[in-house]
């Protein structure tokens, strides 16, 4: 080879790097600009793609990007906390709309505007005219005058789930960050602990190699009680160890002390009665996913394994061990909330609908009926009674 | 006809070398430049893998499901292409041509993402083709290392190559970080760089590597010349029973069928002891950093001892990490333990076994040969996961990894006294 094709060789080539690293980086500089606009006008119009949780009242040129910089564990009692620990009925006259009586908390999926917006409605007229919240999450959770409410934030390759707990009126008392996807939130009955489950890896109960965290927070004190994988497991009266732990679906007892959970180790879903003080959760039962205590505490509705990803909404009598397979045929992943003590809230897949295509529906609890639409266009339930 | 290199040819080229030690600054500056077009095309490849399941389930708000039908593609696409580009890069002589066609296929997948932007069937079809490109260029790529090297460094040309080619794999996530620090949630901005980098890969190779001038070997040696009608799917198949490259094919696929994928072996790791999300890539950091510390020592030590002792060592090394994940309290200095056998494994193993093969190989089969061999310890490994990830499920992670070490030690001894005879003879 002749000297100077060779010149001409690494001429072409220097003109190439020359070209690339040029190209390379003004791209990224314009990408740069192009990324600080956006979030700029993400600030006036939020989008779904950003389901960080905006105050309510915060001034709009907030940018988005607010919940992030928040210290990992803020303060846990602002001074609104007290005025969730008032014994008052809470006036929720946000729209001019009583909510003093029975209510339901849940997410919009209908109205484009404010997709994943808290919504308020009246049991008896959901479908009818909804209160909006300006606050938006991928899973909420009302009771006892708070809230919990899950949203993710994303960490260059990761995502991370922000649980801001709110009070009465939903403004954020306090927030917890995890790693992983948000997927399952619960409040105690009474107001004092909250739990909620996040996606370590896999991202759906269908994967064979997902793995949960489930953390318990004290929502009165203000403090995370950390992961469920620390309590010691019981089964007929042993303890037992395995690296395996999984917990999801957190439901708690009145005396919110107790609770009940889905473990699963060795590939095997189990039904665990927890309790909080002794740190202990023992195992009661085999199948169970994603329990949802009954008011009256005697039955437990959970979504059964038929197959990989596909869930049978079932209920399970406390006394009897008795099951039975509600109405509903299509398959449910989500954790069923009681509408009283003869029916059973919880979110459906509509696949015809645009993504997030969901809707609330509602079966009778005696395996009688079928599933009726009961709020369509809303998701993660929750009664207020 | 099969023309392996007789110790006749290795005193030839010897003689070519006077006093040549293997040493990796003597390797050749063809395996220098492949390596270099394989280091750029590494960070080009790289970026975009290790953000595109992020981009896909949060800015295009992809299905777990669908990402989950990508990944299969991805593992899928390469295995028919391979043996393809290998006979094609065989016969026409031109396996330089055929890597660059490889190389550049990559390259222009990276424009392609920017334009396939939100369609699910366009976006999977953009990264089938990427790793058709890879496919395509692998064996070309390592059929010239081995043919632009003196046969007692072997070894050593693939520990260097191997090496750069790692640290490409390195700086590419490292380069996304950085692209999406600067300009978050701009994904745009990662594909054009990719599409960047690659560009220049591609200029090396296209302009400063030759096609390797030892086929004219054969020719020479010969008399009869090895004929282009020599080279095809029949002498392919002839290939097949050829004593040691029949071993090689088996033991290879044997091995790889009892080795856990990493992205299990992390999870496992991951069960056995709590990782932050953040840290996670570290993991596949410190793996990737410790193969391209050990690539070239291992590759100048199987020059030295021979090949087959430190390979077996390599799989010797995996069990030790497998052990290790298994018996030992995991805490991060054992977690780093592991990892560092882990990578050390792939140092010993990866480029040795090809150079193993070259050496088995006849010249003007070579690249077909590399192909054949790489597609069988890839469907293997493809199998090797879908078994574990059967096996998990049945009896748990601690109890399939007890299975795949009791699986790996006994390929281990059945294939050490095997390979022995068949490559002594």
């Amino acid at each position: 080879m002749s000297a100077s094709s060779n010149n001409v060789k690494k001429l072409v080539f220097l003109l190439i790097t020359l070209l690339c690293v040029v190209v390379a980086v003004l791209y990224t500089r314009f990408a740069a600009r192009t990324a600080n606009v956006t979030v700029g006008n993400l600030a006036s119009a939020p989008t779904v793609q950003s389901l960080s949780v905006v105050p309510l009242g915060s001034p709009s040129a907030n940018p988005p990007a607010h919940s992030q910089r928040e210290p990992l564990q803020r303060p846990l009692v602002s001074p609104l906390a007290s005025r969730s620990d008032n014994p008052a009925p809470p006036s929720h006259e946000l729209g001019g709309q009583s909510q003093a009586k029975p209510h339901l908390v849940a997410l919009n999926l209908r109205d484009s505007a404010e997709l994943g917006k808290v919504t308020l409605s009246a049991l008896d007229a959901v479908d009818g005219p909804r209160t909006t919240i300006n606050l938006r999450c991928e899973k909420i959770y009302f009771a006892a005058h708070k809230g919990i409410c899950l949203s993710r934030e994303i960490r260059g390759f990761s995502a991370r789930t922000v649980a801001t707990l709110v009070d009465a009126n939903f403004q954020p008392l306090s927030s917890v960050r995890t790693d992983g996807i948000p997927t399952r939130a619960r409040i105690s009955p009474d107001g004092r602990y909250a739990a909620f489950t996040v996606f370590v890896s896999g991202h759906s109960y269908a994967d064979a190699q997902m793995s949960t965290a489930t953390l318990l927070l004290d929502a009165a004190a203000g403090a995370s009680l950390g992961n469920l994988e620390e309590f010691k497991v019981l089964q007929d009266g042993n303890v037992i160890k395995s690296l395996d732990f999984n917990y999801w679906g957190v439901t708690f007892q009145h005396d919110s002390n107790f609770f009940y959970a889905t473990l699963r180790t060795g590939g095997v879903n189990y039904l665990v009665h927890g309790d909080i003080k002794a740190k202990t959760v023992t195992v009661t039962y085999r199948g169970v996913e994603c329990p949802s205590l009954s008011p009256d505490e005697s039955r437990i509705a959970f979504k059964k394994m038929i197959s990989r990803g596909n869930w049978r909404l079932t209920v399970l009598n406390l006394t009897t061990f008795e099951e039975i397979p509600l109405a509903e045929t299509r398959s449910v992943d989500d954790q069923a909330e009681w509408l009283d003590n003869d029916h059973v809230l919880y979110t459906r897949l509509e696949p015809a609908a645009p993504p997030p295509g969901m809707s609330i529906m509602v079966v009778s609890a005696d395996g009688s009926g079928q599933a009726k639409l009961f709020a369509k266009g809303a998701a993660s339930p929750a009664v207020v009674r | 006809m099969y023309q392996a290199e007789t110790p006749a040819d290795l005193l030839k080229k010897k003689r070519k070398l006077p006093g040549s030690r293997s040493s990796w600054t003597r390797v050749a500056s063809t395996v220098f430049l492949l390596g270099t077009t394989s280091l750029l095309t590494d960070i080009s490849s790289e970026m975009v893998s290790a953000m595109l399941p992020l981009y896909l389930l949060v800015a295009l708000r992809f299905s777990p499901f669908q990402v989950g039908v990508m990944d299969g593609l991805y593992q899928g696409a390469t295995v028919l292409v391979r043996v393809m580009s290998g006979l094609v890069a065989d016969r026409w002589r031109r396996p330089k041509q055929v890597a660059a066609v490889g190389y550049g296929l990559s390259a222009v997948c990276k424009l392609g993402l920017l334009i396939a932007s939100s369609s699910w069937t366009a976006i999977a079809g953009v990264m089938l083709l990427d790793r058709v490109g890879k496919g395509i260029r692998t064996a070309p790529r390592d059929a010239m290392i081995a043919a632009s090297s003196q046969p007692e460094q072997l070894a050593t040309a693939f520990g260097v190559h191997r090496a750069m080619d790692t640290a490409g794999a390195m700086i590419g996530p490292l380069l996304a970080v950085a692209i999406l620090s600067i300009a978050p949630e701009q994904y745009d901005a990662i594909f054009v760089v990719s599409f960047c980098v690659a560009l220049i890969g591609l200029a090396v190779i296209v302009l400063f590597v030759d096609n390797p001038a030892d086929r004219a070997v054969d020719e020479s040696e010969d008399g009869s010349s090895v004929s282009q009608a020599a080279v095809s799917l029949r002498s392919m198949i002839a290939l097949l029973w050829q004593a040691e490259f029949r071993t090689l094919i088996i033991v290879g696929s044997a091995l790889a069928l009892v080795t856990v994928s990493d992205s299990l072996l992390y999870l496992v790791l991951r069960q056995r002891m709590t990782i932050p999300n953040g840290l996670f890539p570290l993991l596949y950091v410190v793996t990737a950093l410790m193969f391209m510390i050990f690539a070239i020592p291992a590759g100048w030590l199987a020059d030295r001892i021979g090949h087959k002792p430190v390979f077996f060592l390599g799989y010797g090394l995996l069990a030790g990490a497998y052990g290790i994940l298994l018996v030992l309290q995991m805490n991060y200095l054992t977690a780093v333990l592991m990892l560092i056998l882990l990578g050390s494994y792939y140092a010993a193993t990866d480029g040795v076994f090809m150079a193993m093969a070259s050496r088995v190989l006849p010249t003007h089969l070579r690249t077909t040969g590399l192909a054949l061999l790489t597609t069988g310890t890839g469907l293997a490994r493809l199998l090797a996961s879908t078994l574990y990830g059967i096996v998990w499920s049945w009896f748990g992670a601690e109890r399939a990894l007890m299975i795949f070490i009791g699986g790996l030690v006994a390929v281990l001894l059945l294939a050490w006294p095997t390979v022995q005879r068949v490559l002594e003879n």
